[in-house]
């Protein structure tokens, strides 16, 4: 077998056009990549410009469409059932001390002495694609003028409460931070039942308990995540 | 002596047998050098045959995909100067059956359409238990829909036949014992269906049948009602 391979390599006149010919090939090969890759990277440039285009396309008929669509909306629904139609496209949520409310959750512990309650409405991309964000809107209800009839905060005379709004674009949040709560306090709130139906909570009356030794690390997370 | 010699050729055979050894592993050396070229030849013309028979492939699929979204962006572009009010229509249509049930849907479209029984494009009175017509008159059905900017699809789920392909109003208006047919005539949100294809003559009587749920749209007493000619 080797002895073989040896006369076949050995053959210059069967080796030399072997391999003369593979290199040739090979040589004519190269300058077709070459050319091949020249095409390609000017094939990749005009799709990147075809897919602007396409989505250029897409967002001038979303646009026409929604403009349409919110001139049908304000002219054949009363404000009423408009708002009960933006309400449906929100999404309202609560958290305390950063952590999301469960379901069924009505004993929260704290292990600081402030407790941060965070009401939350969001719209999202989905449903900013499903309507135009003027009627979105009008289902806005986390305002500074609604905190108390959205929910009732009840503390110790020591403690105090501040109110603020946050607006961000998709969304917002109204909060409700309590501060100077002594150790063994109890702070108590109430969401009115409207709002407990749209956050689907079962039990609308929350304790927070201050606890400086509670274990669950959970419980104490930065304010700055409560948006989830 | 002969020793001597001896030796020595053994000497010479030894360094020749030496050299030749030597000669011997410098052209396998060489062979394998040979081998390596070819098999590295063979091996890079397979290699960039594979390389350039993708490029090319990726070439043809993004020049496809390319022409795709340009048609597709000019699709766009046509549709929206040519039926703009269609696409729109559909649009609000789609949004609108995810906001409300199929019975929100009913209950409101339903009072945005009205029907009328008519002779001579007269309302008939709704307490008629008994019609006479003279020759010659005109027996229709008149649907009005409310002007509204809310899509076809979404409003029509209120009407007569629910939006559905399948029904008409001539299985909900009858006249009994005669043979004609209805003339539909639409004129913007009003649409009349006439009695057509037979001229009333004197002496001539007949049932209007009316489907449970035209009386009820007519809010007629009666779903029957005798017609005389007279």
């Amino acid at each position: 077998m080797l002895l073989k391979l040896r006369k076949f390599i050995e053959n210059n006149k069967i080796y030399i056009p072997i391999v003369g010919s593979a290199g040739a090939l090979l040589l004519a090969l190269l300058l077709g990549l070459f050319i091949a890759q020249g095409r390609l990277t000017t094939v990749k440039a005009e799709h990147e410009k075809s897919l602007q285009a396409y989505n250029a396309a897409e967002e001038r008929l979303l646009a026409a469409n929604m403009a349409a669509f919110e001139k049908t909306l304000l002219g054949s629904f009363n404000e009423d059932q408009l708002i009960r139609i933006a309400k449906k496209n929100i999404r309202y949520g609560i958290s305390i001390n950063g952590k999301p409310l469960g379901k069924n959750e009505s004993i929260v512990y704290s292990r600081r002495p402030t407790v941060a309650v965070l009401l939350s409405e969001n719209y999202g991309k989905e449903s900013l694609n499903l309507l135009p964000r003027n009627i979105i809107e009008m289902g806005s209800i986390m305002k500074k003028e609604n905190a108390d009839k959205l929910m009732k905060v009840t503390f110790n005379e020591y403690s105090k409460m501040e109110n603020n709004e946050y607006d961000y674009y998709y969304g917002k949040t109204l909060s409700y931070l309590v501060s100077d709560i002594k150790a063994g306090d109890i702070v108590t709130v109430e969401l009115s039942p409207e709002l407990a139906t749209l956050m689907e909570i079962e039990d609308n009356v929350i304790e927070i308990i201050y606890n400086k030794d509670v274990d669950d690390d959970n419980a104490e997370i930065e304010e700055g995540n409560a948006n989830g | 002596m002969a020793d001597k010699t001896d030796k020595r050729d053994y000497q010479r055979e030894l360094a020749e047998l030496v050299k030749h050894d030597a000669k011997e592993r410098r052209q396998w050396f060489f062979l394998f050098l040979k081998f390596v070229l070819m098999i590295v030849m063979i091996m890079a013309v397979i290699a960039a045959g594979a390389v350039l028979i993708v490029s090319i492939r990726n070439y043809y699929i993004l020049q496809g995909q390319t022409d795709g979204y340009y048609a597709h962006a000019a699709g766009i572009d046509r549709d929206m100067e040519t039926k703009l009010e269609e696409l729109n229509d559909k649009f609000a249509a789609e949004r609108l059956k995810l906001f409300f049930s199929q019975d929100e849907v009913y209950s409101f479209s339903y009072n945005m359409w009205k029907y009328e029984l008519l002779v001579n494009g007269q309302p008939v009175d709704k307490k008629t238990t008994n019609l006479t017509i003279k020759e010659g008159d005109k027996i229709s059905i008149r649907e009005t829909l409310r002007d509204t900017l809310l899509p076809a699809d979404f409003i029509n789920i209120g009407n007569l036949v629910r939006n559905d392909k399948n029904d008409a109003m001539k299985n909900h208006f009858i006249l009994s014992g005669i043979t004609y047919y209805l003339d539909e005539k639409k004129d913007g949100f009003t649409t009349e269906y006439t009695v057509a294809g037979l001229e009333f003559t004197k002496g001539t009587k007949f049932d209007i049948m009316l489907s449970v749920q035209l009386q009820e749209r007519l809010d007629f007493a009666e779903y029957q009602i005798p017609v005389t000619v007279s």
